[in-house]
């Protein structure tokens, strides 16, 4: 696998800069939308996109895996993983709001992420004013601005 | 006894995706400024929806304007830190060598919302017609300027920490895009039917 200087890796670059493949970037993915495949949790917030049929890479840019370090850290990326999921699935269902099964992956993505932020709240504070602690945490803990970012 | 809300907007302390930005990069920050405060900016994108979702004739839009609006809000969010981390620590001479010493006069290392040449965010870079049509061509217009946006920061970014956030925030503009014009030609298939609006 090669890598280009900033540490991407290289796809067989297109001859046209500007070969833009217009069927997902002129919006022609339409037929293929019911019943859409979609990418694992972690692929889909790597790439910003849980669906296939939508996504298109720019130049010879893969988008690399996210690494985190803490365990606190770990813990927020699965949540953000969950919560990209759902929200890419709310989006779709907005149109598509019959796609059962989509429902079901929606329920179930968001059950987990429910589970994953009460662990979260219980060992590192709260992520929203729902979520209660013994003590008022919700000011303490860190802002997504400071330090790490995450 | 239930809980009382007195706010409709929850703020989560979690980014969309994660930031962590540790090489500093002045000229990169004057730069992605424009993707809160700009003509194409994601502070503009938020406000356009949610004041165009008042005139969509169904569920499908209503929701949809309303869901992306609100991802767009943390998209600004997202921007903002950005610039913030860029920034961080940065001396006055580090700012003046940046070109930056403009911005230093007018906010300090404050984050406010312009674009890539200090012109503060206006709502007249978008309009809200009260025209179905119109408004979803607009906000469809709005996705591609912000990808085309996206992929000139990243033409001139070099530091994978920053070009990695910049190709999510370029993808979800192509997904948004889809999804309006998925709405887009479903309002106009149900047109043509005579079925409504």
């Amino acid at each position: 696998m090669l890598f280009d200087k900033n540490g991407f890796y290289m796809v067989e670059q297109s001859k046209n800069d500007y070969d833009f493949a217009i069927d997902i970037i002129g919006g022609k993915a339409l037929e293929a939308s019911t019943n859409p495949k979609i990418y694992d949790l972690k692929e889909a917030l790597r790439k910003g996109n849980l669906f296939p049929n939508l996504y298109h890479q720019y130049k010879n840019f893969v988008p690399r895996e996210i690494k985190v370090g803490t365990e606190r850290e770990k813990c927020l990326l699965e949540i953000q993983e969950l919560d990209f999921s759902i929200a890419d699935l709310n989006l779709y269902l907005d149109v598509y709001p019959n796609d059962k099964q989509a429902y079901e992956i929606f329920k179930k993505y968001t059950e987990e992420c429910k589970r994953k932020k009460e662990y979260y709240t219980k060992v590192f504070g709260p992520l929203t004013l729902d979520e209660l602690t013994d003590d008022y945490e919700w000011s303490t803990g860190v802002w997504p601005w400071e330090g790490s970012g995450l | 006894m239930g809980r009382k809300w007195f706010i409709m907007f929850k703020y989560q302390k979690m980014l969309p995706y994660p930031l962590s930005i540790k090489k500093r990069d002045l000229k990169m920050a004057k730069l992605i400024i424009t993707q809160l405060g700009g003509y194409a900016g994601e502070l503009g994108a938020s406000l356009r929806y949610f004041s165009h979702k008042f005139n969509m004739p169904d569920d499908k839009g209503r929701s949809l304007l309303n869901d992306i609006a609100t991802e767009e809000l943390g998209h600004a969010e997202m921007i903002s830190t950005m610039v913030h981390m860029l920034t961080k620590d940065a001396t006055l001479e580090e700012l003046k060598e940046a070109g930056l010493e403009g911005m230093y006069t007018e906010h300090g290392k404050g984050i406010y919302p312009s674009d890539a040449n200090g012109v503060p965010f206006s709502a007249e870079t978008f309009a809200s017609t009260g025209d179905v049509f119109a408004d979803l061509s607009e906000d469809m217009a709005a996705e591609q300027k912000a990808r085309a946006a996206y992929e000139r920061l990243i033409n001139q970014a070099t530091d994978p920490d920053l070009i990695n956030p910049l190709l999510f925030l370029r993808q979800r503009e192509i997904v948004h895009f889809n999804r309006f014009k998925e709405l887009y030609d479903f309002y106009r298939k149900q047109c043509n039917e005579g079925k409504m609006i």
